[in-house]
């Protein structure tokens, strides 16, 4: 189950656009433009406290307390998953919270509400454990069932201080409604800076990766259990701190605040807002405190709000995006990024032919079940070439690019990248060897723009410079594009782009042609020759746009059935009766 | 300890009934419906209302179930409308929004005050060794196996068994054979709710409980149906019976007693990671 698809703000680092005015300059404006609006945020928040009555001041405090842990929702739905237990996490954060004040702890309130977060990460890496495993629907039960099972722990011990009637004290400096009105304002923009920054790093990046794909995230070097455990254990940090910050505010708090009906409403309502912007979760608060307070001033029942936000987030699915998301695209579509202009073939040269051997596959069989999917493959792949891996469907070509990408652990044989043994290590390991893959189907995630995307998988820091310069040899869109506004083609270029970024030692380019037009086809095997020349990196190349094959590889490998049954030059290769059989069957090749 | 796990079998055989609507729910149209309990509340309330207002037993009894079928045929028109090509987790998605809705739903209509739930399932059937049977117990384990067999003779022996099956695995196919999707899926709704409602109806008056706690009962029943990998029938009713029975054998232990009701959620991560251990990646290739 995923949140409606949703696209990021935008990260800092390409904020604006690096011009003739320098990078200083642009990283400046990025910076000024990423504080002005917390700055702008503060300021309401003070001008309120001043201005607005006490009992509405009270109610926008429950609003930024339910904004911080909508934020931590954002969090995981950002990473496509889905928990229904984000109170548990809160009441883990306001039980600390209770403790600390009842065993008098020095530091004080907000010392106790910073370990409230931090007690609630554990609980939030051990929901994230299963989420390894689990997914969709799975995973909403599993969370679920941890949000009873809290309840039920919760309302059985109860918090400490309770039975004593002792209340959480809060510092003077914020011991009146309106100076903790101020104070939740700041946790609650520290936290979204917080969380916008995170969203423009690398490990944000990589929880939009893997809400897309699992696979082509470890296959760009990110370990895919790093990024589901990170993002669990943030959000629960967020729903930490929420629940520091209400045992502070109401000062006495029972489980009855942390109900597992409203957890579920409190996802519906992320849901319906979109708890993945700042903005979002600032809305699902004020929708969740003011609409059942709206209600009850005009004399209608409470109840009608959950019916409204049920209402509300059944609308946004079916809109396939929620309130925040809808704006953001609608404010998108005012400024559609420039058009690349179509790639014409450019001649690149003779294709290399490398000397040194730079992958070695031994032996290399693949069994599925009773299928032999590859049998004694033996290969080798030179360094500073391109080479051409082709064969007819169901040769075995994916598989092999699988089983060297490490997605296959079953595989037997040896295989040596550089003289490096690669058997046993996972697939970002792998990936962080030198082995970079890219996928037969489109693998590069919705949720990030170009430029964002580039750099979460290049796995390094890149100077802005060599972007630009990759970004002009495939022709890739600018950097603050969308990548759910791009077509199919400029995605695939765009992947063997970010393959490029991440300098590997051999990159296997899975039919990047697929989706190209026969004139660009033609257009990026006159890239690609130049690619070891320029990278430095070897190209192993599966396709099967032949012309394609004969313009890039100076060696072509011919798969069939699991088995190498030809290698050599493409023209030598191409002309073999065996290969013409693979291809066309036994009639034809007689002929 | 026994005579717990005894005991426990009424809540057991609630837990299998309800897994039972979640595995069909999801094995024929791709739903884990969070909502399934709240929809038997609906009829519960409803049956408590009318009778009341000084209904007999018996007519405030269909009007409960007339009114769980029609809110979860409404449901199932709307998924069917605006979701007919969503998968299994946005519908699931949507069925959370249903739950917290209809649950509001519920507190609008019957208010939020506890009920005296009539019911004509008290008393115990016969006791044996000083071990009491209920009949809500008896009723809800043999119904539980009734439906768990009826549904199986349905799907693998008749022709709408068989539309079902092919509308569960292939949709598009299914369609382009003039198998009414829609239609079908509407019915399927519409008989869970039916179930969901009876199945109340039957366990409601033996325990004090509201309509949240009622609701969230679909959580045992989310494990039961696990057990079955929400595909086997047999399976979730043996994964409802077991988890009722250890449930019931835990409120004889004293130092967790308070605690049983955290086994539902023990037992579904037990479940899926075993079952799940092997789905390393989230796409086949």
């Amino acid at each position: 189950m995923r949140h409606a698809e949703a696209e990021p703000a935008k990260p800092p680092g390409d904020a604006a656009p690096s011009g003739p005015a320098g990078p200083g300059r642009s990283r400046r404006r990025a910076l000024t433009g990423l504080l002005a609006q917390p700055a702008g945020a503060l300021l309401v928040v003070i001008v309120a406290a001043i201005t607005v009555p006490q009992y509405w001041l009270f109610l926008a405090t429950s609003v930024l307390v339910s904004a911080v842990a909508l934020l931590g929702l954002g969090i995981v739905g950002r990473a496509g998953m889905n928990s229904l237990c984000q109170l548990s996490f809160a009441a883990v954060g306001a039980w600390t919270v209770a403790q600390l004040n009842v065993w008098e702890t020095p530091g004080g309130l907000i010392a106790w509400t910073l370990a409230g977060g931090l007690a609630a990460m554990p609980f939030g890496v051990l929901i994230g454990l299963p989420a390894l495993r689990l997914r969709g629907v799975h995973l909403a039960v599993v969370t679920l069932g941890f949000a009873a099972a809290a309840d039920v722990v919760i309302s059985a011990v109860n918090f400490p201080g309770v039975d004593s009637y002792q209340q959480v004290l809060r510092p003077g400096f914020i011991a009146t409604d309106r100076q903790y009105f101020v104070y939740a304002g700041l946790v609650f923009v520290v936290a979204a800076v917080g969380v916008q920054w995170l969203g423009g790093t690398r490990t944000g990046a990589a929880w939009r990766a893997v809400r897309f794909s699992e696979r082509a995230t470890a296959a760009s070097g990110t370990g895919v259990a790093g990024a589901k455990l990170s993002a669990f254990a943030l959000s629960a940090f967020a729903a930490g701190l929420s629940g520091g910050l209400l045992a502070g505010q109401v000062g006495m708090i029972t489980a009855q605040n942390f109900g597992t009906i409203s957890s579920l409403a409190l996802f519906v309502v992320a849901v319906m807002a979109g708890g993945e912007y700042v903005g979002g979760a600032l809305l699902g608060g004020v929708m969740i405190m003011f609409v059942p307070e709206l209600f009850r001033r005009a004399g209608i029942n409470q109840d009608w709000a959950n019916v409204l936000f049920g209402v509300g987030a059944v609308h946004a699915l079916s809109q396939g995006s929620s309130v925040s998301e809808g704006v953001a695209r609608r404010l998108r579509a005012r400024r559609p990024a420039a058009v690349p202009a179509p790639r014409a073939p450019v001649d690149g040269g003779t294709p290399p032919l490398g000397t040194e051997p730079l992958l070695e596959v031994k032996g290399l069989s693949v069994r599925f079940g009773q299928v032999v999917a590859l049998q004694d493959v033996d290969l080798v792949v030179p360094e500073g070439t391109v080479m051409g891996l082709i064969g007819p469907n169901g040769a075995g070509k994916s598989t092999l690019t699988d089983a060297l990408s490490g997605f296959l652990p079953s595989a037997t044989g040896s295989v040596t990248l550089a003289g490096r043994p690669l058997g046993g290590l996972p697939v970002h390991r792998r990936a962080a060897a030198g082995l970079r893959r890219t996928f037969q189907q489109d693998r590069v995630p919705t949720g990030l723009t170009v430029g964002a995307y580039l750099r979460f998988a290049a796995h390094r820091a890149v100077p802005a410079g060599e972007l630009a310069e990759v970004r002009a040899f495939l022709g890739c869109p600018p950097p603050d594009a969308h990548v759910a506004d791009l077509d199919v083609g400029s995605r695939r270029l765009l992947e063997v782009a970010a393959a490029l970024l991440a300098r590997p030692k051999l990159i296997i380019l899975d039919e990047p042609a697929a989706g190209l037009a026969h004139a660009e086809s033609l257009a990026l095997a006159d890239r690609l020759v130049e690619v070891p020349a320029r990278y430095g990196a070897s190209v192993l190349l599966i396709e099967h746009d032949l012309d394609m094959v004969r313009r890039a590889c100076a060696r072509v490998v011919v798969l069939d059935f699991g088995q190498v049954i030809a290698a050599g030059p493409p023209a030598e290769v191409l002309a073999r009766p065996e290969v013409a059989r693979a291809y066309l069957g036994d009639e034809v090749a007689l002929t | 300890m026994l005579e717990g796990a005894i005991a426990g079998l009424a809540g057991g055989g609630a837990y299998a009934a309800f897994g039972l609507c979640l595995t069909l729910m999801f094995r024929l149209v791709r739903v884990v419906n969070f909502a399934q309990v709240a929809i038997g509340v609906i009829g519960l309330y409803t049956m408590a209302i009318t009778s009341e207002h000084g209904w007999p037993y018996g007519p405030a009894a269909l009007a409960g179930l007339l009114a769980a079928t029609l809110v979860a045929a409404a449901l199932g028109w709307v998924m069917g409308t605006w979701f007919g090509e969503a998968g299994a987790d946005q519908r699931s998605a949507i069925s959370i929004a249903f739950l917290v809705g209809l649950l509001a739903v519920s507190f609008l209509a019957f208010g939020t005050d506890p009920r005296r739930m009539p019911g004509k399932f008290g008393g115990s059937l016969f006791t044996v060794d000083g071990i009491t049977v209920t009949k809500a117990s008896a009723v809800c384990v043999a119904g539980s196996i009734l439906v768990a067999a009826g549904a199986w003779l349905v799907l693998t022996r008749t022709v709408l068994g068989l539309r079902l099956r092919a509308l569960s695995e292939r949709p598009t196919t299914a369609e382009l054979h003039a198998i009414p999707s829609r239609r079908l899926g509407v019915g399927m709704w519409a008989v869970t709710g039916l179930l969901a409602a009876a199945v109340l109806l039957v366990v409601a008056p033996q325990q004090t409980s509201d309509q949240t706690s009622l609701s969230l009962m679909v959580i045992p029943a989310g494990a039961a149906a696990l057990v079955g990998g929400f595909r086997s029938l047999g399976r979730t009713v043996a994964g409802g019976l077991g988890l009722g029975a250890l449930q019931g054998a835990l409120a004889h232990v004293t130092e967790l007693q308070q605690y049983r009701d955290t086994v539902p959620f023990v037992a579904i991560l037990a479940i899926l990671i075993w079952s799940q251990r092997k789905e390393v990646w989230d796409a086949a290739r």
